[in-house]
């Protein structure tokens, strides 16, 4: 009575795989070659902008520190941003490495912090839109 | 031999109980290994095997079981956070692989592995984007090639488990039925 048994492999699920990567390519595509303006640092904790910098206006290296129920250091720099210490238990985000190019970003869950790089025209217009969701 | 007879309502209880401790234990071993792929917080998702079988040999209520202990599990050992985002992501990939696992002929079991890596990564990703906001949205083609690859792995070896387990839990299931009757 169960003899149609599931298949292995069919072609649809090929297709599926293809339609994946193509969608993460494209995505991809979307993200980093959005332009060529300054990159410019943003800082979310709890979903807020807490802090913004065009790394053009940075000249030398310094540290900024979220405050929260954990902390997270961050070390801006003219050439990127590196998460350089978090007080969370699985540092995902010092994993991520120094960002330097449009569209990177890291996260730390735990602490709900997020800092992204990119497009300062791309930035600004997000935070419009923030403002009027607001 | 009289004792073992076994109500068959009574061995579905016992084998799903089997396949939740089996999913605890593969997801527990599977984060003993942090870095399968260069990606931070990318794991295999072999415990979506078990919940497959789960679904093909026993149905949706014991799915649901195992989604309900693996997240339990996450929240007592890893906190509120792993929970909710266990919970979200293997609940919305049970969905879908029920679904796909019942219409039987739209994808095979890569399909449904890849599928359901598909979902249970989009469900975290929901959550994670009501927690951070959308920085997570870069994230996004990192985690539809993972999910791609690790569903692959997932799929296959669902592929070459669930045929052998299957048999061998309807060989209780009528070994069971005979005795009873």
């Amino acid at each position: 009575m169960n003899d149609t048994a599931i298949k292995k492999y069919r072609l649809s699920d090929f297709i599926l795989i293809g339609i994946i990567i193509i969608c993460a390519f494209t995505l991809t595509a979307v993200f980093f070659t959005s332009g060529k303006n300054e990159l410019c640092v943003s800082v979310y904790q709890a979903n807020k902008l807490i802090y913004q910098k065009a790394l053009s206006e940075v000249e030398k290296p310094y540290e900024y520190t979220v405050y929260g129920d954990l902390n997270v250091t961050v070390l801006i720099e003219n050439d990127g941003v590196t998460v350089i210490s978090s007080d969370c238990p699985d540092k995902l985000c010092q994993k991520a490495g120094k960002l330097t190019q449009s569209g990177q970003s890291s996260v730390c869950l735990p602490a709900r912090v997020s800092i992204i790089l990119e497009d300062s025209a791309n930035a600004t217009a997000q935070n419009e839109l923030d403002g009027i969701a607001r | 031999m009289k004792n073992n007879t076994l109500n068959p309502k009574n061995l579905k209880t016992v084998q799903t109980a089997l396949l939740c401790s089996a999913a605890i234990v593969v997801s527990f071993v599977e984060s003993l290994f942090p870095y399968v792929l260069p990606v931070p917080g990318a794991k295999l998702g072999l415990a979506n095997i078990i919940t497959a079988v789960a679904i093909d040999a026993l149905g949706f209520v014991p799915g649901l079981c195992i989604v309900i202990s693996k997240a339990l599990f996450a929240l007592l050992t890893r906190g509120v956070l792993a929970g909710v985002m266990s919970f979200s992501g293997s609940a919305l990939s049970m969905l879908v692989m029920y679904l796909f696992i019942k219409s039987k002929f739209l994808f095979g079991y890569l399909g449904i592995g890849v599928s359901g890596a598909l979902a249970h990564n989009t469900g975290q990703f929901v959550v994670a984007y009501f927690v951070c906001g959308r920085a997570v949205i870069y994230y996004i083609p990192v985690l539809l090639i993972t999910s791609a690859l690790t569903g692959c792995v997932s799929g296959i070896a669902l592929g070459i488990l669930s045929t052998k387990l299957i048999k061998t839990m309807n060989f209780m299931k009528s070994g069971a039925k005979t005795k009873h009757t």
